[in-house]
């Protein structure tokens, strides 16, 4: 089958074409300190596809414990949430609400795509597929890329803090050490 | 199982080898006497497992399964219909679960199931409702003889056995 084209115009979905009202105090130093504080106090919307969803379900339990790094409150209505973990497998069918959910996530907003479906389709992206969005990217803006089939909730954790890198231009956790043997 | 079947014209009815089928019974019906079968397994308490259709060159294979948790007795109901027409009554109004099977069958397959109160789209989305995924093209499409086997005979109608009958001489001449 020919490559999907998107459900819904492309222009209408960059994060370039949202309307947000300019920041009321508009100071340098205001709003690299707000941006400390959004990218300390993520809220992922509660949203998974496909298996990839289980792994993040284990990054917000006790062993990974994402509430380490700000990010554990999952908010159950996309209107309170500003990431959005695309955790799975994208179909046709799911494409219109996942692109909802979106436009309903107040900004400034994020979006993590998480494992090999929501990137490029994963092991969907074959001849005859003719149900999966090859990458959720064709949809909506893509922030942070998590590959992995799935990817193991470090692998979503590392992906946090890149977003977290994005959004203050600083790495905040110290990086693993390498395990040898 | 056979009582069950009293009354009902079949087409084929077979017993089956259940450790390389995982059924018991096999039992073709015409398109007809489907809904009057259901009703049949209904009353003597089976549940319906799945409904899937084959594309096959003699047409579609619409595959019935049911179970019963107290006997160990898994039934295939196998209706043929044409490709031309694949039109079928829906069981929905006697299993509620049969709906949602024959709106996925209808997906894949374009079987039409007559009477099913809500055949649109169920996996597939609204913008695909003319395109059937699971339709073969016709150097994929096998004979229903070399897919299954008839098995152990009970009573069988002709047409039936004519579209075994080569396999079997195949299996009786490699013996
Ligand atoms: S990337 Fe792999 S694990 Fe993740 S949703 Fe796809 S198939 Fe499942």
């Amino acid at each position: 089958m020919a490559a999907q084209g998107s459900v819904v115009q492309k222009e209408m979905l960059t994060a370039g074409a949202h309307y947000m009202d300019p920041p009321i105090v508009n100071i340098q130093l205001a709003q690299d300190l707000l941006d400390v504080c959004r990218s300390m106090s993520l809220w992922p919307m509660t949203f998974g596809l496909a298996c990839c969803a289980i792994e993040m379900m284990a990054t917000g339990m006790a062993r990974f414990d994402m509430a380490r790094f700000g990010a554990e409150v999952f908010r159950p209505s996309p209107r309170q949430a500003d990431v959005m973990i695309v955790a799975g497998t994208v179909t046709k069918k799911m494409a219109p609400a996942v692109v909802r959910l979106y436009e309903q996530m107040p900004g400034p907003k994020w979006v993590i795509s998480m494992g090999n479906c929501a990137i490029s389709g994963g092991p969907f992206k074959i001849k005859d597929n003719y149900n999966v969005i090859e990458g959720v990217d064709t949809l909506i803006p893509v922030d942070v890329y998590v590959p992995g089939c799935p990817p193991r909730p470090e692998g979503l954790l590392e992906g946090f803090f890149q977003l977290q890198r994005l959004i203050t231009g600083k790495r905040w956790w110290p990086v693993a050490a390498e395990v040898k043997g | 199982m056979l009582q069950l079947l009293e009354g009902i014209p079949t087409q084929c009815v077979a017993k089956q080898d259940k450790v390389s089928t995982g059924r018991a019974w096999s039992v073709f019906l015409a398109p007809a006497q489907i809904v009057k079968t259901a009703r049949k397994l209904y009353e003597a308490e089976y549940s319906l497992e799945d409904v899937f259709a084959l594309d096959i060159e003699e047409g579609f294979l619409v595959l019935y399964h049911f179970n019963r948790w107290n006997v160990d007795e898994r039934v295939v109901l196998r209706v043929l219909i044409s490709k031309d027409n694949p039109t079928i009554p829906s069981i929905a109004s006697i299993f509620d679960g049969a709906e949602w099977h024959e709106r996925e069958t209808r997906d894949f397959h374009g079987v039409n199931f007559e009477g099913n109160p809500n055949l649109v789209p169920l996996l597939m989305c609204v913008e695909d409702v003319d395109f059937h995924p699971l339709l073969k093209t016709d150097k994929k499409r096998k004979q229903i003889k070399d897919l299954l086997n008839l098995g152990e005979v009970v009573s069988c109608n002709k047409e039936i056995e004519a579209l075994f009958a080569e396999a079997e001489a195949e299996v009786a001449s490699d013996a």
